[in-house]
C-alpha cells in the first residue's frame, strides 16, 4: 500500500461507500426537482421548453395550495356573519390573511424548496412598495421560478361577509406566468390554466364571452380607494355608461378576472393593481381566448399595474373609449 | 351439470343482491342529501307562528322551484352543459339593456299559478304581466307582488347574483317577504313583527358605521342620457370624496336590500336620475330589511305613518337611520 494514496486506505473506501449510499441519491433528487438557473442570460430557457410533467406538478401544487387556503376562508366566513361576526371581522382578517399565505407558501415550498415566493402579506401596503417588490424579485437571479400569490383577494368583501373573496396563486418561470389558479371556495369553482393548455373551471374548458359589440358588454371595474384611481374610475364610468350593457363593481380582482375568463363578465379593467392580484387571472383569461393587455395595449408582464382583460372582439373598442374619451392612459 | 347451474344461480343471486343493496344505498343517500338541502330552507317556527304561515309555505315552495330554473341556466352558462339548454328567448322591453328571458316568464307563471290555486281571491302584481304598461295600484285586497328574476342581466350572463322575490301585502302594506338566491344559496324570509331570517338564522342589525367605514352600493339601472349619467357619477364621486370604505354595484336591487339587511353592504341607494326601482323590487326586501332593523325610505322621508312608497322612484336603505340621513344629504343635493 503506497503511503498517502487516497483510493487504497480503509477510510477512503469507507468514504466512497458513504458517498454512494447517501450523497448520490440526494444529488439525483436535487437535480430532478430543481431547474438549474442558467448563468448565461442570453440563453435563458423558454417556458415552452418546460417539461410537461413538471408543469403538471406545479399545477397540482398550485391547486392544492389554493384549496387549503380556500378551506381556511370558508371555515372562518360562515353563517356567523349575520349575527356575531361583525365586531371581530377585521381582527379575524389580520389572522386569516397571513395564515392563508403561510399555508400556501408551505405547500409550495414542501414540493419546490428552491422556488422563490412573493406574497401580498410580505410587502408593505402601497403602490410603490408593491411595484418595487416584484421588480426586485424578477431581478434577482436566485431562481427561475417565482410564485406570485394573493392569499385572500377581496378582503373588504371578506370582512363584510360577502361570498366574493378568494386565493389567487400563480407560478412564473423566467418572468413568464405559466400556471395560474383562482379558487372560489364559496361556489367551489376552481379556475385553472397552464400556458398553452387552455383554461378550465372545475376541469371543464371555459372561454371568454362572444360579445362582438360594445353595447352587449358587461364591464367590471374596481372601486379603488386612491385619489388618482378614483378620478380615473369616475371618468371611465361617464364615458362607458352610455355605451355598454351595464357596469359591475364586485370588489375582488381575482373573481372579476375569473368571471371574464368564463364569460360571465365581458371585460374587467382597472387602473392600478399589484402583481399578485393579476398574475393568475391574466394567464387564465388569455388561455380562455381573451385579450389581456395594459392600458396602452401592450402585452401583460408581471410588472404591469394598469390592466384590461376582455373578450377579444371588444377589447380594442373599450380600450379606445377609455383612452380617447376618458383620457385614461 | 347441476353443479354448474347451482354456481350460476348463486352468482346471479349474489349480483342481484349487490345491485339491490347498492341501489338502496344510493336512494337513501340521495334522500339524505335532499333532506339536508331542504333543512336549511326550513321555515323558522317564529314565522310559522305568524299570521302568514300558509303564505310562507306557498312562497318558499315556488321560490325554490323558480330558483332552480334560474340555477339551471345560470350555472350552465359558459360551460358545455349550456349547449343542451334551450336558448333564453331574450326580448327587450323599454330599452336594449332592459330585457326579459323565457325564464322570467316561466317563473312568474309558476308563482302566479300556485297563488291562484291556493288563494283564488288574492290580487297579483307581477313584473312580467305588467310589462311596460302602467303598474296596477295596490288595493285593500290581499296582494302578492312578484319579481320572477331580479338581476336578469346577471342571470343571462351566468353571473351568479340573481334571485326571485315574492311579497305578500295586506291593506296596501308588505307584511311578508321571501327572497331566494339559488346561486349563492340564500333564502331570506321575513314577516312584519316576526323578524327576518337568512337560511333559518335570525338577522339583526346592531351596529352603526360611519360613512368612512361604509360599503356603499348603488345601481346605475338603464337611463343613458348624458345628464343622467353625469348626475349618477357625481353622486358616487361625492361618496368617494367624503371617504367610504368601498363602492359596489352587483346588479340586483333585491339582493342589495338583503345584503344591507345582513350588513354586507352598509347602504344601497338608487334614484338619482329616475333610475329608481319598481314595487316588485322593493316589496319583499322592505320587510326583510326593516325586520332586520335597517332604515328604508325614498329620497323623501316616509310619510308620517313611516310608510315607504312602493311606487316611489327612489330608495335609500341603510343599516342605520343615521347612515341613511348621511346618504340622503348627498343624494338629494346632486
Amino acid at each position: 500500500m503506497r503511503q498517502g494514496s487516497f483510493v487504497s486506505t480503509r477510510w477512503s473506501v469507507f468514504a466512497q461507500v458513504l458517498a454512494l449510499v447517501f450523497i448520490f441519491p440526494l444529488a439525483r433528487a436535487f437535480v430532478a426537482t430543481t431547474p438549474r438557473p442558467s448563468k448565461n442570460r442570453a440563453r435563458l430557457a423558454m417556458a415552452s421548453q418546460l417539461d410537461d410533467a413538471l408543469l403538471d406538478q406545479v399545477l397540482d401544487v398550485a391547486i392544492d395550495a389554493s384549496k387549503k387556503a380556500g378551506e381556511i376562508i370558508i371555515g372562518n366566513a360562515g353563517p356567523t356573519e349575520v349575527t356575531e361576526r361583525k365586531a371581530n371581522s377585521r381582527d379575524l382578517l389580520t389572522l386569516i390573511d397571513p395564515l392563508c399565505e403561510k399555508t400556501i407558501k408551505e405547500t409550495v415550498l414542501a414540493s419546490f424548496p428552491d422556488h422563490d415566493f412573493l406574497g401580498e402579506e410580505d410587502v408593505p401596503p402601497g403602490k410603490e412598495a408593491s411595484a418595487a417588490a416584484i421588480a426586485s424579485k424578477l431581478e434577482s437571479a436566485s431562481n427561475s421560478w417565482l410564485w406570485v400569490v394573493d392569499p385572500i383577494d377581496g378582503t373588504t368583501n371578506f370582512v363584510h361577509g360577502m361570498p366574493l373573496n378568494c386565493p389567487s396563486v400563480a407560478a412564473s418561470f423566467n418572468g413568464e406566468v405559466v400556471v395560474g389558479v383562482i379558487f372560489d371556495p364559496y361556489r367551489d369553482e376552481l379556475f385553472t390554466a397552464v400556458k398553452g393548455r387552455g383554461a378550465q373551471m372545475n376541469g371543464e374548458p371555459i372561454s371568454v364571452g362572444k360579445q362582438d359589440c360594445i353595447g352587449d358588454a358587461i364591464v367590471a371595474m374596481g372601486s379603488p380607494p386612491g385619489e388618482e384611481s378614483m378620478q380615473m374610475s369616475m371618468k371611465a364610468v361617464q364615458v362607458l355608461m352610455p355605451k355598454v350593457r351595464t357596469l359591475r363593481m364586485i370588489g375582488s380582482a381575482a373573481i372579476m378576472l375569473a368571471w371574464v375568463a368564463n364569460g360571465r363578465l365581458t371585460c374587467y379593467w382597472e387602473y392600478d393593481l399589484s402583481s399578485w392580484d393579476i398574475a393568475a387571472g391574466a394567464l387564465i383569461i388569455q388561455e380562455a381566448g381573451g385579450k389581456f393587455t395594459d392600458l396602452a395595449g401592450n402585452d401583460f408582464s408581471l410588472q404591469t399595474r394598469k390592466i384590461i382583460g376582455c373578450a377579444p372582439a371588444v377589447h380594442d373598442e373599450i380600450l379606445r373609449v377609455l383612452r380617447e374619451e376618458a383620457g385614461i392612459v | 351439470m347441476k353443479h354448474q347451474t347451482d354456481s350460476n344461480a348463486l352468482l346471479l343471486g349474489a349480483v342481484a343482491g349487490a345491485a339491490t343493496v347498492g341501489a338502496t344505498c344510493m336512494w337513501a343517500y340521495q334522500k339524505w342529501t335532499k333532506n339536508k338541502q331542504e333543512n336549511s330552507f326550513n321555515i323558522p317556527s317564529q314565522l310559522l307562528n305568524s299570521p302568514y304561515k300558509e303564505q310562507f309555505q306557498l312562497a318558499v315552495k315556488v321560490a325554490i322551484l323558480a330558483g332552480n330554473n334560474i340555477a339551471l341556466y345560470g350555472n350552465a352558462k359558459g360551460t358545455q352543459a349550456e349547449a343542451s339548454n334551450d336558448d333564453l328567448g331574450i326580448e327587450t322591453k323599454a330599452s336594449a339593456a332592459d330585457f326579459c328571458t323565457k325564464i322570467d316568464v316561466l317563473n312568474e307563471e309558476i308563482v302566479t299559478a300556485a297563488i291562484q290555486t291556493t288563494f283564488p281571491d288574492h290580487a297579483i302584481i307581477g313584473e312580467e304581466s305588467t310589462g311596460t304598461g302602467t303598474i296596477p295600484p295596490l288595493t285593500d285586497k290581499p296582494t302578492w307582488i312578484i319579481d320572477p328574476i331580479d338581476g336578469t342581466t346577471n342571470f343571462a350572463s351566468g353571473l351568479p347574483l340573481a334571485c326571485v322575490s315574492i311579497a305578500f301585502c295586506v291593506n296596501k302594506r308588505p307584511v311578508m317577504g321571501c327572497v331566494f338566491a339559488p346561486m349563492t344559496n340564500e333564502l331570506y324570509l321575513a314577516a312584519k313583527g316576526f323578524g327576518a331570517y337568512r337560511n333559518g338564522v335570525r338577522i339583526t342589525q346592531r351596529q352603526h358605521v360611519d360613512l368612512q367605514q361604509a360599503v356603499v352600493a348603488f345601481e346605475f339601472g338603464y337611463p343613458r342620457n348624458k345628464q343622467a349619467v353625469d348626475n349618477m357619477v357625481a353622486a358616487v364621486a361625492q361618496f368617494m370624496e367624503r371617504g367610504c370604505r368601498a363602492t359596489r354595484q352587483i346588479g340586483s336591487g333585491v339582493l342589495d336590500l338583503c345584503w344591507v339587511a345582513t350588513g354586507r353592504f352598509s347602504l344601497i341607494y338608487s334614484g338619482i336620475a329616475g333610475e329608481g326601482w319598481k314595487p316588485w323590487d322593493y316589496a319583499a326586501g322592505l320587510v326583510i330589511a326593516q325586520e332586520a332593523g335597517c332604515a328604508m325610505e325614498n329620497f323623501q322621508p316616509n310619510n308620517s305613518d313611516g310608510v315607504f312608497d312602493l311606487y316611489g322612484d327612489s330608495i335609500i336603505c341603510a343599516i342605520s337611520k343615521e347612515l341613511l340621513e348621511e346618504c340622503r344629504q348627498i343624494v338629494t343635493k346632486i
